[in-house]
């Protein structure tokens, strides 16, 4: 099967690949995989105190166009704040790739991926949230 | 591995096995080889077309059955899909993908140094995790009889079975 140039660029030249210290306020972590082909996916979004995602990272261990997938994201999140980024689509994905129908769902799983980073960030934050607004209040 | 759920064909019944987990795999070899032995296309040579195309077709139909019974994981899925069970499996916990990460960087890593002994080790740590994946596997379908409960280990199998794969193609880079 040939993969489209765009797969191709994001598999030789993957964006922002690595990790953040998962155990960080801001950062939000999450982990998808897919029975089906043994993929795992872990995507980790940074973010700063206005609501916007200033940066992500991946790390992917599966076929090509997952790792494309992972890739792409990282760079859409960018700059997005958490309720744009859960916009965010597979088919985005997929058509901003090409991806082929056999593909579709390693685009499926980076949208997985974005949901779990965001409700984990949001869970995390939820509990300190009103302690946090009080800080601020009385300064 | 041939992901198919055919559920028109028992597969239990085309062998004579109870619809069980744990089956006799001696048996169902001896079953497989009785059938396929009937269905030979050189038996049916003297035989009108359709008698010969249907004896192909049954032909076909022993071999998937077999394959799907033989390897654990597709058999626990034919029995998963065989309970008609509606609820969808439960998802991978976080600990199984994170460990799942913790593996194929492991893997990475040794195959980047080219370490055969550390992928050995992984690759016999891997197999102990199968035996006692398989174990619990049968203990799910066949005395609890909780599908759902069995289809997230199956789903877990199936990352093992791609670590197994993966050791195995590690291995064979390094060798060649």
């Amino acid at each position: 099967m040939a993969y489209s140039d765009k797969v191709l660029d994001h598999y030789e030249n993957p964006r922002n690949v690595g990790a953040f210290d998962a155990e960080d306020q801001d950062v939000g972590t999450g982990m998808v995989g897919a029975p089906a082909c043994g993929d795992v996916m872990k995507l980790q979004i940074k973010v700063n105190d206005a609501g916007f995602i200033e940066d992500a990272k991946f790390k992917t261990y599966g076929c090509g166009s997952a790792i494309a997938s992972s890739s792409l994201v990282t760079e859409m999140l960018k700059g997005k704040t958490l309720d744009q980024a859960l916009d965010i689509k597979n088919t985005h994905i997929a058509e901003e790739l090409a991806l082929p129908p056999v593909k579709i769902h390693c685009s499926v799983l980076a949208e997985d991926a974005i949901r779990a980073a965001i409700s984990d960030y949001r869970s995390k934050n939820m509990t300190e949230a009103d302690g946090y607004n009080a800080c601020k209040s009385a300064a | 591995m041939d992901m198919q759920t055919l559920t028109e064909t028992n597969y239990f019944e085309l062998f004579g096995l109870a619809p069980r987990f744990s089956i006799d795999l001696n048996s169902l070899e001896r079953a497989f080889r009785q059938l396929q032995s009937e269905a030979h296309p050189d038996k049916h040579a003297s035989n009108t077309q359709s008698e010969q195309r249907i004896a192909l077709q049954q032909s076909t139909l022993i071999n998937d059955g077999y394959q799907t019974l033989r390897n654990p994981t597709s058999r626990a899925q034919f029995l998963i899909n065989l309970s008609g069970k509606t609820e969808t499996a439960q998802a991978l916990s976080n600990s199984f993908l994170m460990a799942q990460m913790e593996w194929r960087e492991a893997i990475e890593e040794a195959t980047a140094c080219r370490d055969v002994v550390v992928l050995e080790a992984l690759s016999k740590r891997l197999k102990h995790k199968i035996t006692l994946q398989v174990n619990e596997l049968a203990a799910t379908l066949d005395l609890q009889g909780d599908f759902a409960a069995a289809e997230l280990r199956v789903n877990e199998l199936r990352f093992y079975e791609k670590l197994r794969l993966e050791i195995g193609e590690a291995l064979d880079k390094i060798s060649s």
